[in-house]
């Protein structure tokens, strides 16, 4: 059925081409990104994910003390190394760390930690901590890391988008970039046209095609970027239509993650893949909340890495999932924490060093109750943007964390 | 209801489709064929999965068309407007009135005056339609056939080549088209997806009697006891529903395979109750549609419901403790919702996908609750018979909303209501005063808590903070919810005033548990359109302004296609019983004119 | 005026308006003209049609429908209120309603942190209330609008507890620009800001919480309030060229000259920010028509959607065209952040692109459609549809390959896809 339709489309297209003369051929076709290159996708656990009830220090009696029922989550958890644990939900990540697939990074935030969702978001999508902005928001910048990276990215590229955010709100500014903005996709359907047929499709496909126009000027850009989109909605069409590999949890970050592993395994080409998943603002009742994000969470990594497996492409794809803020140590008087300070990050894929990094957090060791940020999270940023997507050291970042990957 | 005249004008669509191909054929005037006199349902195979019929199609049409209920939603252009090629339609017919010289509707008469039948069943695992009229005599009938044949020779001459190549087989004429059979036989015209389906419906061959619908025993139980009882126009429509599910899986549709999980579903079973959520693993569905003088009643028979919900049905019915006859009443409905077993046996109830996240909220609810477990302190003495009330409340001190929607309120009654009261009244407030600390964390304003008391009343309110005068007020002030305990019961009201209103009337009536009512085990919902009409009527302005953004037009024009429902609602009442047996459900919808005494009125007094 | 002036804003001979400098005029104040409004501008010539276009503007008008959609509490329904009268519908005034458009992307604020219709619509009812009015008083009233104090957190701004974030909005994107003011202008002026609060939708200032001590803004010391920090803004040479380039971009080109920006920025000085002299001077000029400005402008969502509806009348409902808009990036009320549309090629993506394609199907799909077209015979219809939508623009020749498909279609699909092909065809975005 696809055959036949991109065969009909193909046809009629090329057909149209003839009509139009030879200076259309000239045109510059996409590719897919080349075989080596690699991929970053970033997943923000919105909502300020509990960083010592994910990675649970359970060789500290401070925790136990801290939390009397939340600490109950000691039971089926899953040993690591040196007092800690992962949660009981965390089976599949707790595989992956046997495997030498993941690592954490203990306590990490940055000084003055901002308790507001929005602002705190702001900086660890920004790079701008409270130090450099002197309290003003750091999103006027308008520059996210990942934005920034992308643009620097694209230079090698050919193929647009360079980034991709994977869900139905707005891009974060940790993809926003001074020209545009990454192109945001919940559904494959976004990008393509529904309830044309074959002809009519090649119809208006026509129209990107026609009419020569100067390098640089806004005509040549509209024409160029109809055609990009018509090739990016071909190409997804063409990825949609591969079958699934893995078992896909039917949650939102389910179909998220799939909708990732399917545009990387089909070959869309962008380097950087933004997601979300939440709520982790588990003021309330946190116990069965916080298990079923993290089982969640736990289920999507666990078919991700099957469905790249598969493709063969799990060695190019490194998966880093944060949170704004961890949560408060001690808990609240209704079962959950509030908004706290540094926590871990996750990291999952290939060539990162397997195992706990960073300075275990020391419970009795608190900042107006919570724990101290011991490693600057842009340091993780450096060294994801140095060492694994290969772009030169920005000086006005700290050092990357050399340690983090292989 | 909508599935039957939808059906209906498929039929009738069907037919007209029929002129365009039975043009040329000889219509044998007056031939002497044998026909049964036997029900339809004879005529249709054992395995029929949809079956419809209806005694007298013209004058249920005609009876549905000219409803006065019906009338206020008429379209300006007549029913026919609303079809799907409308101008087509209503052209081909003025054409075929012009060419018999009196009214289509006359001729439908002639072709369909003594019934239409229709089923649906699987050949060979293909999909069989079979559609049958029956006309008034063998004479009406042919002329009316020869007309809609010179009709069809005008409109589409290329198509006679088709219909030269007409197969006569015994008394019976055959067309066959690329999907289609085409047959007539005598006063009977038939068209089918299948030949032999197609003879035996016209009556020219025969099931052996063990073949036939009617030795379907799920078929005869369930038409005996709808069929008879229609003295207006009527139709009668019957679904071997299991058997449908298996064939529209194999066509790999499986949205009647999601009906049946709706029984399983906490949600469905909490929003929709046993009857409506149970639908789905009927093994079969009857349906009665009957057009009275002045209402329009559907009957449904969900029959042979697996029993694995069964203990979440009622057993007995209760007597409504509200006032039926308030000035104001939108709504009244007394539901049967057994949460204290569906938690209770979840585990079998419930389906295993749906057990974590339902088990989480249910932990989650606890800590409303001071210490007590609602699965089982709590929801064991609570009642399963919910008392809904639905009114127009009178204008407060406080802003109003900018669009005023009616004021729900929920009666409970509750064993040992000196405990569970305090709790329940508690659970409300640590609700309010949460969604508070989630709001004010997301920036937004909070909601006003108070405890109010009056003489030896005390209540729980929270409302929005009042605006300046002047200032419009969004949809969130129609909620501005009150609770209390009104001795063994509990009421939560969407309006303060509401529940003082229901203090009054419930102080009246005695305290106890309701006792059982003799009549069966029923829910009942009443929606009276009058005070909805009101409603709608003083803020239609506003909700002209809506239409026109979103569906266009100006917004003059949008109240132009608002009116007619506004209208409809102030003539009309709905009244809905689903009546619970040991293994089958009875649901009636009756759309009664608004000044006629509601059934559940007669019911509960 | 000077010397300066009159040579780089020096106006449009008259018998230099024909109907190609009619349809940009139209296109730039209106969003778009049918070939029956480009004929009428021309007949009327130049001069008249700007003054009566800017006469409109100035008309009383009724936002009184804002009480419903208040009400009615949806934000969608106010966004397809408003680009209803963005497209003229009603009989408002575009130019008005386009000037309302330029504030709201200047003074950026979003309903996404607000969170309180009733202030977004307000802001946009004093919005078009000063759309023409001298800058000042606009920027006065944004800054003590509530939910402007609301968005930049204003209405937490104290004695002894300052929130820089609105006045430093205030300098740069507002009034100034980066390099116009120092770190420590910021920190003063949002002193002179505090004391300003929100309740019952309403700002005022609290005595007790507003900075009664002197402040040293622009190097003046005073005790500055909110007004006399208005003043002192405005008046930097810095805010007229600021204010000039915003309306060169929006009615020009969108990188102008900056010769010619100053020449604006000196005319809105000379006016004492009389707005609708300025406008009146910069749309008849010269410059406004030059070759180069003409089709130099990618059409926002907003524009591309309203100028379908002012030349084929009907499409589909207020409402599917908002959210279409949004789609394609432009969430009315909600703009992405402080700084507004970036607009231009920003509007223009990957997946935006395929939302127009799919608006432009929309349109041509609509049974209003084939009624601007009722007349046509068969055969003419590509040439009336170009006339309609693409006039005076070099025939491309996808038109003639798409002429050849057609005659196999019937004359309702002919149509339509003459009108979708057109309107999502690079060459109909540039405006």
């Amino acid at each position: 059925m696809l055959n036949r339709r991109n065969f009909i489309k193909g046809g009629l297209q090329v057909a149209a081409y003839a009509q139009l003369g030879p200076q259309l051929f000239s045109a510059p076709s996409a590719r897919t990104a080349a075989a080596d290159e690699r991929i970053l996708v970033v997943l923000q656990l919105t909502g300020g994910n509990d960083g010592i009830g994910t990675l649970l220090p359970t060789g500290q009696d401070a925790w136990y003390r801290a939390r009397p029922t939340l600490s109950r989550v000691a039971e089926g958890a899953h040993e690591l190394e040196s007092g800690f644990a992962l949660h009981p939900s965390l089976g599949g990540l707790s595989q992956a760390f046997g495997e030498g697939r993941a690592a954490a990074v203990h306590s990490v935030g940055y000084e003055n930690p901002d308790r507001s969702h929005f602002r705190s978001m702001e900086i660890w999508h920004t790079g701008l901590v409270p130090a450099v902005t002197r309290g003003e928001s750091p999103a006027k910048g308008g520059l996210g890391w990942l934005g920034r990276a992308a643009v620097q990215l694209a230079g090698r590229h050919r193929t647009e988008p360079t980034a991709v955010h994977i869900g139905s709100g707005p891009t974060p500014l940790s993809l926003r970039t001074p020209d545009a903005q990454a192109p945001s996709l919940s559904r494959v359907e976004d990008l393509r046209l529904e309830g044309l047929d074959d002809d009519e499709r090649a119809r208006l496909a026509l129209l990107a095609q026609a009419r020569s126009a100067r390098p640089g000027s806004d005509l040549r850009f509209l024409r160029d970027t109809a055609r990009q989109a018509a090739d990016l909605s071909d190409r997804l069409d063409a990825a949609a239509n591969r079958s699934s590999a893995a078992d896909w949890p039917a949650t939102d970050l389910g179909r998220r993650l799939q909708l990732t592993a399917t545009l990387i395994t089909g070959g869309l080409g962008a380097s950087i893949y933004g997601l979300e998943h939440g709520s982790f603002d588990t003021h309330l009742d946190q116990g069965p909340t916080h298990a079923n994000l993290l089982l969640d969470l736990d289920r999507c990594l666990s078919a991700f890495h099957a469905e790249l497996a598969a493709a063969g492409m799990a060695d190019r794809v490194l998966l880093y999932a944060f949170s704004e803020f961890g949560r408060r140590v001690a808990e609240n008087g209704t079962a959950g924490t509030d908004h706290g300070a540094a926590g871990p990050v996750l990291l999952f894929g290939p060539r990162v060093r397997p195992g706990l990094h960073g300075t275990p957090p020391d419970l009795t060791r608190l900042q107006q109750g919570d724990l101290p940020s011991t490693t600057d999270f842009r340091a993780i940023h450096a060294a994801l943007e140095h060492h694994w997507l290969g772009l030169p050291l920005r000086p006005d970042l700290p050092a990357p964390l050399a340690t983090l990957l292989t | 209801m909508q599935t039957l005249i939808l059906t209906l004008l498929l039929a009738l669509s069907l037919l007209s489709q029929g002129a365009e191909v039975s043009q040329g054929a000889e219509v044998s005037q007056g031939a002497e064929v044998s026909q049964g006199a036997e029900a339809p349902a004879e005529r249709f195979a054992i395995d029929t999965l949809a079956y419809v019929q209806a005694d007298n199609g013209h004058e249920l049409l005609a009876a549905l068309s000219g409803h006065p209920l019906l009338e206020p939603l008429r379209p300006d252009g007549g029913w026919l407007s609303q079809v799907e090629n409308a101008d087509e339609l209503e052209s081909v017919l003025a054409q075929l009135e012009e060419l018999a010289g009196r009214p289509a509707m006359s001729l439908l008469e002639d072709l369909s005056g003594g019934g239409v039948a229709f089923g649906f069943g699987l050949r060979r695992l293909k999909p069989a339609v079979t559609l049958v009229l029956e006309g008034a005599s063998p004479e009406r009938s042919a002329t009316a056939l020869q007309l809609l044949v010179d009709l069809g020779l005008e409109l589409k001459p290329e198509l006679k080549h088709v219909l030269a190549a007409v197969e006569q087989r015994g008394d019976v004429r055959l067309w066959k088209l690329d999907q289609a059979v085409i047959g007539q036989l005598g006063s009977r015209v038939g068209v089918s997806t299948n030949e032999r389906s197609l003879l035996v419906a016209l009556g020219a061959e025969r099931e052996p009697e063990r073949r036939r619908l009617s030795a379907n025993e799920a078929f005869s139980s369930a038409f005996a006891q709808l069929h008879g009882t229609t003295d207006g126009a009527g139709a009668h429509a019957w679904i071997a529903l299991e058997k449908l599910v298996i064939a529209s899986q194999l066509g790999g549709d499986s949205d009647l395979a999601e009906l049946a999980l709706l029984v399983s579903d906490p949600g469905a079973q909490g929003l929709l109750g046993p009857g409506i959520s149970s639908i789905g693993i009927a093994r079969s569905l009857a349906f009665e549609l009957e057009v009275g003088a002045d209402d329009i009643d559907l009957g449904v028979i969900a029959e042979s419901l697996a029993d694995t919900a069964a203990s979440l049905r009622p057993t007995r019915a209760p007597v409504a403790q509200l006032d039926l006859t308030a000035s104001g009443q939108v709504a009244h409905a007394l539901l049967y919702r057994d949460y204290a077993t569906l938690t209770d046996r979840r585990a079998e109830l419930i389906a295993p996908e749906s057990l974590p996240p339902f088990s989480a909220q249910l932990a989650e609810l606890d800590t409303l609750f001071g210490g007590l477990r609602l699965a089982e302190d709590v929801l064991p003495d609570l009642d399963p018979w919910i008392e809904v009330v639905s009114r127009r409340i009178a204008k407060d001190a406080h802003t109003p909303p900018g669009i005023q929607l009616p004021a729900i309120a929920v009666l409970l009654h509750v064993q040992d209501a000196e405990h569970h009261g305090p709790t329940l009244e508690s659970a409300l407030q640590n609700i309010v005063a949460l969604s508070n600390v989630d709001r004010a964390q997301n920036g937004l304003r909070p909601m006003l808590m108070r405890l109010q008391r009056e003489g030896d009343r005390s209540w729980s309110t929270a409302r929005w903070a009042d605006l300046p005068e002047g200032e419009v007020a969004g949809l969130e002030y129609n909620f501005a919810p009150a609770w209390a305990q009104v001795g063994n019961r509990f009421v939560v009201a969407t309006h303060e005033s509401l529940l003082i209103d229901l203090f009054d009337e419930l102080h009246a009536t005695d305290t106890d548990v309701p006792k059982a009512s003799s009549a069966p085990p029923a829910e009942r919902l009443s929606v009276r359109g009058p005070v909805l009409a009101e409603l709608l009527r003083n803020q239609l302005e506003r909700l002209a302004l809506a239409a026109a953004l979103s569906s266009g037009g100006d917004s003059a024009e949008a109240a132009g296609r608002i009116e007619p429902f506004v209208n409809f609602a102030q003539g009309a009442a709905l009244e809905v019983v689903i009546e619970y047996g040991s293994t089958d459900l009875r649901a009636g919808l009756s759309l009664v004119p608004a000044d006629r005494k509601a059934a559940l009125q007669e019911a509960g007094r | 005026m000077s010397a300066r002036l009159d040579e780089l804003l020096s106006p449009l001979a008259s018998d230099a308006f024909d109907a190609s400098a009619a349809e940009h005029l139209l296109t730039r104040v209106e969003f778009g003209a049918t070939p029956e409004r480009v004929a009428e501008a021309c007949e009327a010539g130049l001069k008249p049609t700007v003054a009566g276009l800017l006469e409109g503007a100035a008309a009383p008008f009724d936002d009184s429908a804002q009480t419903d959609l208040i009400a009615l509490g949806r934000l969608d329904l106010a966004q397809a209120w408003w680009l209803g009268r963005l497209a003229g519908e009603g009989g408002c005034s575009v130019l008005r309603e386009r000037l309302t458009l330029i504030w709201h992307g200047l003074f950026a604020t979003s309903q996404a942190k607000v969170q309180d219709l009733a202030l977004m619509l307000r802001q946009n009812s004093t919005q078009r209330e000063l759309a023409l009015a001298p800058f000042p008083q606009l920027v006065r009233a944004m800054l003590v609008d509530p939910s402007m104090l609301v968005w930049l957190d204003g209405d937490q701004n104290r004695v002894g507890r300052p929130n820089e974030n609105l006045a430093r909005e205030l300098f740069e994107l507002f009034a100034l620009g980066i390099g116009n003011y120092t770190e420590r202008d910021v920190l003063e002026a949002a002193r002179a800001l505090s004391g300003w609060t929100v309740s019952g939708r309403a700002a005022r200032c609290r005595e007790r919480w507003f900075d009664g001590a002197p402040k040293t803004i622009f190097d003046e010391t005073r005790n500055f309030d909110v007004d006399a920090l208005v003043d002192a803004t405005t008046s930097q040479p810095a805010c007229a060229r600021f204010v000039a380039g915003r309306l060169a971009r929006e009615f020009v080109h969108p990188n102008p000259e900056t010769d010619r920006v100053e020449a604006l920025a000196d005319l809105l000085r000379a006016t004492e920010w009389d707005l609708g002299r300025c406008l009146s001077q910069l749309l008849r000029s010269e410059w406004f028509f030059a070759e180069s400005n003409l089709r130099a402008r990618i059409a926002s969502p907003v524009e591309w959607s309203s100028r379908a509806r002012r030349q084929l009348g009907g499409g589909p409902a207020r409402l599917a065209r908002a959210q279409a808009a949004s789609r394609m990036g432009q969430d009315l009320f909600q703009p992405p952040s402080v700084k507004g549309w970036d607009g231009h090629r920003a509007w223009i993506g990957a997946a935006t692109w395929i939302e127009r394609e799919r608006a432009a199907l929309r349109w041509a799909r609509d049974p209003s459609t084939p009624a601007a077209f009722a007349d046509v015979e068969r055969a003419d219809l590509p040439a009336a549809v170009f006339a309609r939508l693409l006039p005076e623009r070099p025939r491309p020749e996808w038109a003639a390959a798409l002429e050849r498909d057609l005659d196999a279609l019937s004359r309702d699909e002919a149509l339509r896809t003459l009108v979708a092909a057109t309107l999502c065809s690079p060459e109909y975005q540039l405006v």
